[in-house]
């Protein structure tokens, strides 16, 4: 027995070292579109997180099940939960579907690569939205300009004080792509503002509560901060609630479109802020560049938005009535399908 | 023999915490004298309301000889509760809301003390599990945003104050109060105090254990709806991440106030320093302006510190 289990061990063997081998990964794989009327996409995203990705989910849907409804055979969604781990593996599944395209929110710059190589070397395009993966193996990177953003925001801040005057930053997510870009485009469009003392880059971590905490720490030293750098109206809105707290004059304020914010500030009279999107947009665009693509036609391979930026009476006149909290100003979903995602 | 200094200061477990505390704030105010006015004092006070009123509740699970990871979900859902009914029904709605809110935080607590005494799942497990599933339903019913503007009416409770006293402030402190005496100078607290530190001798000298346990968890659910109160009227807006991680935040300050994970000793005074901690070393490493990299690091070494001296009391005690 023993020696038939042996003897059929070694025959596997032999078999496996006379197959012939794979071909290696060539560097320019061949991911020419598909001739197709209709396709099969995969997206992998984060999920509904929070209003952000949700309004980043609304515009996957509407692109797909609206908007190029006629040229969709099926899409096969992957929902992560916020989970970068949990992604891996939906990615890997989606990779066993016969896909023709796929669509990727990536939840890390680095887990991912691995994947994303694999299938753009298997002649899957590959189209990265809303944060970037640490390969330049995909078809196209469709993002918010962040840096620009980050840049804006303090020349924003440079003008509306005068050139003079003290302020603090709150980013989101330490350590994220995203965040760290905007910090850069911060620090060095207040580079360029000698009379602008910036007291403290810190993170609110998108939470109202920890952006009120940590700005009632820096109001108890310095209760004449004229300006506050955030990137996010959540954030935005624990510093308002610290500065309405102290009974002190509301500062400028940068941030982004997520309507909670414009609401509040409608409601305190407040319009010393502008507004750039958010990003959720980039799902819905990047679904625009992957038909381009399975068109035929030819699409960048690094996609960044064109900059927008918005003043605080701008975007307030911007929402439509009656809109939720969780609506985006500055969303690209058609006004008449506004209801049917964000309808109440 | 030789009296150390933690022995001349009185430092024993429970009040290593405020002796950081006290150097936290001579190194703040020297840095910068507003950290440590009165009112910026009071600030950070109700702060650290919200998660000190949840740490008490934890408290009295604790001294019972449990945990309960729940607390984080009850207190979510029980904004969501009480703000779907101000959404929907205004203010009547708002009150009939905080009363299924309080409803739900003693269902959540008895379900926890159900699981762990009838069906013996361990208490870091059970309640876990029912924080997960509570967080499901809750996703389920009102998905990502717990209700938006929070109405004035909880905006008394977490951001007002009476004469310049925060309204947290108070309720923390008459929560502390009731704590101490349940706890200190209760029958009920005796009869916890004896389960947790042996629930067979105290089931044989006649003590209803099961009950005490079950009540343990109701009064940690009810804490959860009290400091949802707070919390969210300090914020001022109820979104999805109100309350993230504040659970295991009530542990840890359950922790550095010197308490026993094991059951049958409690220290509110220990747990009222250990939420303040919690809070106002985050407003320390923010102060100093440090990188949140060495932000982290700080706050871990400030954290360890506390427990090392309160063991290292301890130690000298026995």
């Amino acid at each position: 027995m023993k020696r038939t289990i042996v003897v059929l061990i070694i025959g596997v063997l032999l078999m496996a070292a006379c197959a012939p081998q794979a071909a290696p990964a060539a560097e320019e794989p061949a991911a020419e579109p598909a001739a197709k009327e209709k396709y099969v996409i995969g997206v992998a995203y984060e999920g509904p997180t929070n209003d952000w990705a949700a309004a980043l989910m609304y515009h996957l849907q509407y692109s797909f099940d609206i908007k190029y409804k006629d040229q969709v055979e099926q899409v096969y969604y992957e929902s992560a939960d916020g989970d970068a781990t949990k992604q891996v593996g939906q990615v890997e599944n989606l990779l066993t579907k016969d896909i023709d395209a796929l669509m990727l929110q990536p939840l890390s710059e680095t887990a991912m690569v691995p994947l994303v190589e694999q299938a753009y070397d298997a002649g899957i395009p590959v189209f990265i939205f809303g944060a970037s993966v640490l390969t330049d193996k995909y078809t196209s990177y469709i993002d918010r300009d962040n840096y620009g953003t980050g840049y804006k925001f303090a020349t924003y801040m440079c003008e509306s004080l005068g050139d003079e005057g003290k302020v603090v930053t709150i980013m989101g997510e330490p350590g994220s792509g995203y965040s760290e870009n905007v910090l850069r485009g911060v620090t060095e469009g207040l580079a360029e503002c000698p009379g602008i003392e910036n007291l403290g880059v810190d993170y609110g971590e998108y939470s109202p509560a920890l952006s009120k905490q940590k700005m009632e720490t820096f109001l108890a030293s310095n209760p004449d901060i004229g300006g506050v750098i955030t990137d996010g109206a959540l954030m935005a809105m624990g510093v308002l609630e610290a500065y309405v707290d102290a009974g002190l004059d509301l500062p400028y304020v940068t941030c982004d479109d997520w309507n909670g914010f414009q609401n509040v500030a409608m409601e305190l009279d407040f319009d010393k802020y502008i507004t750039v999107p958010g990003g959720s947009e980039a799902s819905g665009i990047a679904a625009d560049v992957l038909f381009e693509y399975l068109a035929g036609n030819e699409v960048d391979k690094e996609y960044i938005i064109p900059l927008q930026v918005f003043t605080g009476e701008e975007v307030q006149a911007m929402v439509p009535e009656g809109m939720p909290d969780s609506y985006w100003a500055l969303n690209r979903i058609p006004v008449e399908y506004v209801d049917l995602y964000w309808g109440q | 023999m030789q009296t150390s200094i933690l022995e001349k200061l009185k430092i024993n477990k429970h009040t290593g915490v405020f002796l950081i505390l006290a150097i936290i704030l001579v190194i703040s105010g020297l840095y910068s004298p507003g950290f440590v006015s009165s009112s910026n004092l009071l600030i950070m006070l109700r702060q650290a309301s919200a998660l000190g009123i949840l740490t008490i509740g934890q408290l009295f699970v604790i001294v019972g000889g449990g945990v309960d990871l729940s607390l984080e979900a009850t207190l979510q859902m029980a904004i969501a509760i009480f703000m779907f009914g101000f959404n929907n029904f205004g203010q009547a709605g708002l009150m009939v809301g905080l009363g299924a809110a309080v409803f739900f935080g003693l269902l959540a607590g008895f379900v926890n003390g159900i699981l762990v005494i009838r069906y013996h799942v361990q208490p870091f497990l059970s309640t876990l599990f029912t924080g997960s599933i509570i967080t499901g339903i809750r996703l389920i019913w009102v998905g990502i945003d717990l209700g938006g503007d929070v109405p004035n009416f909880i905006r008394f409770f977490g951001r007002d104050r009476t004469l310049t006293i925060p309204n947290a402030a108070i309720i923390f402190s008459i929560v502390g109060l009731i704590a101490f005496v349940l706890i200190n100078r209760s029958v009920f607290g005796r009869k916890l105090v004896a389960v947790g530190t042996n629930y067979d001798a105290a089931v044989y000298s006649g003590i209803k254990a099961g009950r005490m346990v079950i009540l343990s968890y109701m009064i940690s659910g009810v804490s959860a709806v009290l400091a949802s109160v707070v919390l969210s009227g300090y914020v001022g807006f109820a979104d999805r991440w109100i309350g993230a991680g504040m659970s295991f935040n009530s542990l840890i300050a359950a922790v550095i106030g010197g308490n026993y994970l094991g059951g049958g000793r409690g220290s509110v005074a220990g747990v009222i320093g250990g939420a303040l901690l919690m809070t106002i070393v985050i407003n320390f490493v923010t102060l100093l302006g440090f990188s949140h990299s060495y932000q982290h690091i700080v706050s871990g070494l400030v954290l360890i510190l506390t427990i090392f001296i309160g063991s290292y009391a301890k130690r000298k005690k026995s």
